[in-house]
């Protein structure tokens, strides 16, 4: 129970604070016996469910850059969904239903699980596509019209997540 | 300060409204598209849209930090669990062979991105490094 919090300190000092801060938003109190029932709690909790939240043979690091890029990457993220959304909506009002469905295969050549499942997601959030497999770099994508499909090919976030990931196999 | 006091609880009014169209063209999309990928198109992404405004709206109107947090929780739930879910509808559909609507075209990138990227070395390379020097 004890050994990954003593492999990873840092790891579980970040899951701590986390559970901290959110107990502190919730409660809303700077009462001293709030914080006290929180920090005892939140000790509890990272020490009982350490084998699931700290890795094993991954230290937990941070890189400011790549939080900073990942934020950026949310923002255009939203805008793109606000766009895309606004464009399915008149789709669906035309009453003329000028739709083209159909199938896209391509490739994803993200590394890490995490980048490639936001990746995955991002894609599904967006409308007009759809993520229909993900098997090794094969990735098969339904979109709604051709135009949409053939924004996906070369999507500016995908080359904002090989960015995010360069980053991390670097440093 | 009393101005905006009184401006506020219009703009919420303005998110849930606007939230609650994007919800209703969703349904209409459910109705009128063909297939179920394409129904998917609608429902669930009109959903991302729709719930996220009209979650804005009450964060503007309960401007208080506790429930501000509990809404961005849902929120942050609702962005992750409908693209997974709609992604297992669209994958069982797929690999069960479900029929799509007429005339969906099927575009292949695969092979010409594998032969892109075996090009790309030799062009890309001398490039990239005269960049960072």
């Amino acid at each position: 129970m004890f050994s990954r919090i003593r492999s990873d300190l840092f790891g579980a000092l970040f899951i701590f604070s986390l559970l901290l801060a959110f107990w502190l938003l919730i409660s809303a109190s700077i009462h001293w016996q709030h914080i006290l029932v929180g920090v005892i709690f939140c000790f509890i909790l990272t020490i009982f469910w350490s084998n699931l939240t700290i890795a094993a043979d991954i230290k937990t690091g941070f890189n400011l850059k790549q939080l900073f890029m990942l934020l950026k990457y949310f923002f255009f993220l939203g805008i793109d969904i606000v766009i895309a959304n606004i464009g399915v909506a008149l789709i669906v009002l035309n009453p003329k239903k000028p739709i083209s469905p159909g199938i896209v295969i391509m490739r994803c050549d993200l590394e890490r699980s995490l980048s490639r499942v936001l990746y995955v997601n991002s894609i599904t959030l967006t409308p007009g596509t759809i993520t229909v497999e993900l098997e090794g770099n094969l990735l098969i994508v339904h979109a709604l019209t051709e135009d949409v499909a053939h924004g996906v090919e070369d999507w500016a976030l995908y080359r904002r997540l090989q960015e995010v990931e360069g980053i991390y196999n670097n440093g | 300060m009393i101005f905006v006091q009184q401006v506020i609880p219009y703009v919420a009014l303005f998110f849930i409204f606007s939230g609650f169209f994007f919800l209703l063209v969703g349904v209409v999309g459910l109705l009128r598209l063909p297939d179920v990928y394409t129904r998917m198109h609608a429902m669930g992404k009109c959903d991302t849209l729709g719930t996220g405004m009209v979650l804005i709206g009450l964060m503007l109107l309960f401007a208080d930090i506790t429930n501000v947090t509990k809404l961005l929780l849902i929120a942050a739930m609702i962005a992750t669990i409908n693209p997974v879910v709609t992604h297992l509808i669209a994958k069982t559909a797929y690999n069960r062979g479900t029929p799509m609507a007429e005339g969906s075209f099927l575009i292949n990138d695969y092979v010409a991105s594998q032969r892109r990227r075996r090009r790309q070395p030799l062009v890309t390379e001398p490039e990239k490094g005269g960049d960072i020097c």
